[in-house]
């Protein structure tokens, strides 16, 4: 196992760039998920680690291995592609055993190893059989097989998961983990699904557009996004975002929105705000739907102020929440309450919204205002 | 079953149809000589002889002709696959410039028959002292097997996802190397239904090989067929006998590998 | 000959041309692909140098004479031939390609280069080339009587468009026109294609129904498809044989009198067509069987809950479902048959023989290699080269897809 150090990429097509100067590092060991929307680059990044695209310019290393100019093979890693691409043509014995052959690896080294594999992965029944006698989720395990068996410096996982049903996705979302947990092999998984990457990730890289727009824990993408971007992205549903202007009339600042609804501003953000020069620019307030609550119970005297009327336009069902969407004073926002309140539509709410998860964003450079 | 007994009697008139000629050649293959001339029509002769076989097979240069064909058929066949697999994977592969241009360019060459450009290659295999060789006669089948086997092989290579390839050479194998251990042997297959393609055309070529080949010790079998059949007076017999003889084990392998052949046929040009 | 001689020699030239060919694919692959830098410039050296000693004595002046004779597979001069015209081939394209992309556009289309352009210098031999030499022969005036000074060394004339205008004005065989050839050639395509289609489609009806020995009646219909063409159309000729053949002999029995198929313009056209038929009709038949059977049951019993009679699921489920089946099936048989010289030219006799069952490509053989009028020919093939141009361009408006099948 060893790091992998990805610094100033870049890949262009004509004048598009596809990558636009990526760096970042995966520590030895390390899970790292990258996550973004389709189209955003990040298949193109794994596959330029593995060798699959060049790139114009930058460095990769694994190790202490530079490997741009080098072929797959001379990289010393390992692939789970999301169509599995298992050689149809062998047995799934063969098709694990395939990398040690060219490698030339002593027979009786071979079948240790895919034996070891197949058991930590459940599949010494099936070894025999070729690929298209086997379900979804096997192939999947096939496929994993495939990529542990050769003990490689890195894992690469280009969306392994996204070919099977949702139940199914659950559970290997589950055996992909505590693999991870026994291998503890450096690790780079690519996924469209915030899910997965909440779930799976020691850290996580959040990709738009070819930049890298945030690196962190998953809880700290969740609590602190650094942009709109990454606001919205991770968390479901997605956070709600309304402009609006900060106004400081000393003692208390307020936020209010394009449609005149007054919001004050914990105390504790005044004076990093104030330092800042806020006042008169255009903002986002963002508001995570899992933040609201009813305001039926005591609420104390500092929050009354985030305290809003509310009418239900549409609730959605989802079994332990309810996705409700309001009005408050003409902006429409999600809010998830906990099951059994299922208001009807025009059914009046008070709604509390908790202080501590106040998110705000520059309108024209997407960035949060307070990096927190 | 009543109420098919139309069904089963135009099927049966139609096979008889089909089978007809033949009955007739495999007829007079085994009349002897003195009733080849008979004015009567009689599908089960009333005397049978071989001697039509035996003098096919030892008066008459048969099986120098079988061998000739069959020099020409395999190494068309082989030129064929083995130049078109890699020319046909580079194509399905990559894109590069010309390449379009170059798959309307194997397209249209299958919609021209080898007569319209049989007269400079004439020329051209003249100039290269190709006339009257093997060489020459295998040269002029690739006109029409390269591009065909070249197009079908794309098509099936087309199929083939990109992903397996790659996984190769994750795996530990070059390009070339995930080509020759991946995709080859999945591919088999076609592989052989383009052998398959190559070796019938070849095998039953007579137009162009009737232009090439001059001397009569490097005739394919239906240039020495014509031949027999040329003088017909004399030698219907031999003929017959002769066609039997090349047609039973082509019919056995076509009537085994006719859906194949099909498949490849749609797959090759149809799909185009 | 020895046969056992003749088995052992092929098996030798046949070991020999593959490993030529192998040989140098694969060690240029291996060496050029794995050790580009290293042993890239000695390689090139080290394999032109013979290449260019052979590539000198087979194309200079003193040019091997017929290289090939399976009595002479000791002969040097044969294996030579044949390396040059495939491995020697196989490798300048391979060499060429290689070391062209690799020093020009930095190695970028190094591999696909390297695979493709064996094959295309092939098709461009066999092919591009034959048709501007063609092009060039069609302007030229080159026959029978200035062969032999051209061979000589003397250059090719150019005589404008003349060979061109001659070919709708004067006759590619001795009487025949141009338009009467192509009118044929319509007819001939036409009467073929309809038979073809309609024995073809009644057949594959009649095998889809569930019936016993179906497996048996489909290997007796494919019988016409599987036996050799040459034979067939041989044998059929001797059927029509006007005295001794089966024909004329079924003919009177039920009292009509004999008929001269061998000559008599009309009987010799129709006995071409009835054999083309004949051949053509097994081929039809599977394809649309096939169609037929991949059409879901279940629209079949939606139609009759409709309350749609057998004919009207015919016209409105058979049809419309085939169609796709049809279409490209019908066109590949069109071009075929345009195209198909062997029964004509073998129902007809090779020595010129009649010329009222000739169509465009049996006409275009004979005039060149019967006639050896060589400049016309070329001429008459470019305008026949035109005609399939336009049938080609018809296909792929009818089929519509062709353009979009071409740019994946």
């Amino acid at each position: 196992m060893s790091e992998l150090t990805i610094t100033n990429i870049v890949k262009s097509y004509g004048h598009k760039n596809v990558l636009n100067d990526i760096s970042f590092q995966a520590k030895e060991g390390e899970f790292l998920v990258l996550v973004g929307p389709s189209g955003c680059g990040k298949s193109t990044l794994l596959r330029s680690v593995a060798g699959l695209e060049t790139v114009t310019s930058g460095s990769i290393r694994i190790g202490s291995k530079e490997v741009i100019g080098l072929a797959p093979k001379d990289r010393d890693i390992a692939m789970v592609f999301q169509d599995y691409a298992l050689y149809p043509h062998k047995s799934v014995y063969e098709n694990i055993a395939f990398g040690l052959r060219i490698r030339r690896m002593p027979e009786a080294e071979i079948d240790r190893r895919v034996q070891e594999a197949a058991g930590k992965l459940d599949l010494i029944p099936f070894l025999n059989r070729k690929p298209s006698a086997l379900s979804g989720g096997q192939r999947q395990r096939v496929a994993i097989g495939r990529a542990i068996v050769r003990d490689p410096k890195l894992f690469l996982f280009d969306e392994p998961l996204s070919n099977l049903d949702a139940k199914l996705r659950g559970s290997m979302r589950i055996s992909l983990a505590k693999l991870h947990k026994e291998l503890n092999a450096t690790s780079l998984y690519v996924t469209h699904d915030q899910v997965e990457a909440m779930t799976l990730a020691d850290r996580i890289v959040v990709l738009d557009s070819g930049k890298i727009q945030q690196i962190g824990k998953p809880l700290e993408l969740y609590y602190r996004p650094s942009n709109v971007f990454v606001a919205t992205f991770i968390g479901s549903p997605g956070m709600n975002l309304i402009d609006g202007r900060l106004e400081d009339r000393g003692t208390q600042m307020y936020f209010r929105t394009h449609k005149g609804l007054l919001v004050e501003v914990p105390t504790d953000w005044h004076q990093a705000l104030r330092a800042k020069p806020l006042t008169g620019k255009d903002l986002i307030w963002g508001l995570r739907p899992e933040n609201f609550r009813l305001a039926q119970e005591p609420v104390d005297a500092a929050e009354k102020d985030r305290v809003f009327d509310a009418t239900t336009v549409v609730t959605e069902l989802l079994g332990p929440t309810s996705s409700v969407l309001v009005d408050i004073h003409g902006h429409e926002i999600y809010v998830s309450l906990p099951a059994p309140h299922r208001p009807t539509r025009g059914t009046r709410l008070k709604l509390h919204f908790k202080s501590k998860h106040f998110y705000m964003f520059d309108k024209a450079t997407s960035l949060a205002v307070i990096a927190t | 079953m009543k109420k098919n007994w139309w069904v089963h009697g135009i099927l049966w008139v139609a096979c008889f149809m089909s089978v007809l000629p033949v009955l007739r050649v495999i007829a007079v293959s085994i009349r002897p000589g003195d009733r080849l001339f008979t004015t009567e029509f009689e599908l089960i002769p009333k005397v049978t002889t071989w001697s039509n076989y035996t003098e096919v097979f030892t008066q008459t240069g048969f099986f120098s002709w079988l061998g000739n064909s069959l020099l020409i058929t395999i190494m068309t066949a082989m030129i064929g696959v083995i130049l078109s697999a890699t020319a046909a994977y580079g194509i399905s592969r990559y894109k590069f410039p010309t390449r379009s241009a170059l798959l309307v360019l194997l397209m249209g060459t299958q919609m021209i028959p080898v007569v319209v450009l049989l007269l400079p290659l004439y020329f051209i295999l003249r100039r290269l002292n190709l006339i009257d060789t093997y060489s020459g006669v295998i040269v002029a089948y690739s006109v029409t097997t390269l591009p065909f086997c070249i197009w079908l092989l794309k098509g099936y290579f087309d199929t083939v996802p990109r992903s397996l390839e790659e996984a190769a050479q994750v795996d530990g194998l070059t390009v070339v190397g995930s080509f020759w251990r991946v995709v080859l042997p999945l591919s088999t297959p076609s592989l052989a239904i383009a052998g398959l393609f190559s070796i019938t055309q070849a095998w039953n070529e007579y137009i162009v090989a009737r232009v090439i080949l001059q001397s009569s010790e490097k005739y394919t079998w239906p240039l020495g067929l014509f031949e027999l059949q040329g003088d017909f007076s004399s030698r219907w017999g031999l003929f017959a006998a002769a066609s039997v003889s090349v047609s039973i084990p082509v019919m056995i392998v076509f009537l085994y590998s006719s859906k194949w052949l099909l498949t490849g046929l749609t797959v090759g040009s149809v799909k185009g | 000959m020895d046969s056992l001689a003749a088995v052992t020699q092929v098996g030798l030239l046949l070991a020999f041309t593959a490993a030529v060919i192998a040989a140098v694919e694969v060690a240029l692959f291996v060496f050029i692909y794995r050790y580009q830098s290293r042993f890239y410039w000695p390689l090139v050296l080290g394999m032109a140098l013979p290449l260019a000693y052979g590539a000198a004595k087979v194309f200079g002046k003193g040019a091997v004479a017929a290289p090939d004779d399976l009595s002479v597979v000791a002969d040097p001069t044969f294996w030579e031939s044949l390396s040059l015209t495939w491995g020697g081939g196989t490798f300048l394209g391979v060499l060429g390609a290689g070391l062209f992309f690799k020093t020009t556009i930095k190695g970028r289309y190094g591999v696909p280069a390297m695979m493709i352009a064996p094959a295309m210098l092939f098709v461009s031999l066999l092919v591009v080339f034959p048709f501007f030499f063609e092009l060039r022969l069609a302007f030229a005036n080159l026959n029978l009587y200035s062969i032999g000074r051209w061979i000589q060394g003397e250059p090719l004339g150019f005589v404008g468009i003349d060979n061109f205008i001659n070919v709708f004005t004067s006759s590619p065989l001795q009487t025949a026109t141009f338009w009467e050839l192509f009118l044929r050639t319509i007819l001939w395509t036409f009467i073929n294609i309809s038979f073809h289609v309609a024995f073809g489609l009644g057949l594959a009806l009649l095998l889809n129904r569930p019936i016993r020995g179906r497996a048996i009646y489909r290997t007796l219909l494919i019988v016409p498809w599987a036996i050799p063409q040459v034979v067939a159309v041989l044998a059929w000729r001797g059927e029509f044989h006007p005295q001794f053949g089966m024909v004329n002999q079924v003919l009177n029995m039920f009292g009509v009198s004999s008929v001269n198929w061998w000559s008599d313009p009309v009987p010799i056209f129709i006995s071409c067509c009835i054999v083309n038929i004949w051949l053509g009709i097994p081929f039809m038949m599977i394809v649309f069987l096939g169609g037929l059977q991949s059409i879901p049951k279940t629209l079949y019993e939606a139609a009759e809950i409709d309350g749609a009679s057998i004919i009207k699921q015919f016209l409105e489920v058979t049809v419309p479902m085939l169609k796709p089946v049809v279409i490209p099936s019908v066109t590949l048989g069109t071009i075929w048959t345009f195209n198909n010289i062997n029964v004509i030219y073998l129902m007809t006799g090779q020595d010129g023989g009649n010329e009222s069952a000739d169509i465009l490509v049996s006409a275009l053989y004979k005039s060149a290699f019967t006639y050896s009028r060589y400049s016309y020919s070329a001429a008459f093939a470019l305008v026949i080269f035109g005609i399939l141009m336009g049938l080609t361009m018809m296909w792929m408006r009818v089929s519509g897809g062709t353009s979009r099948g071409v740019a994946k």
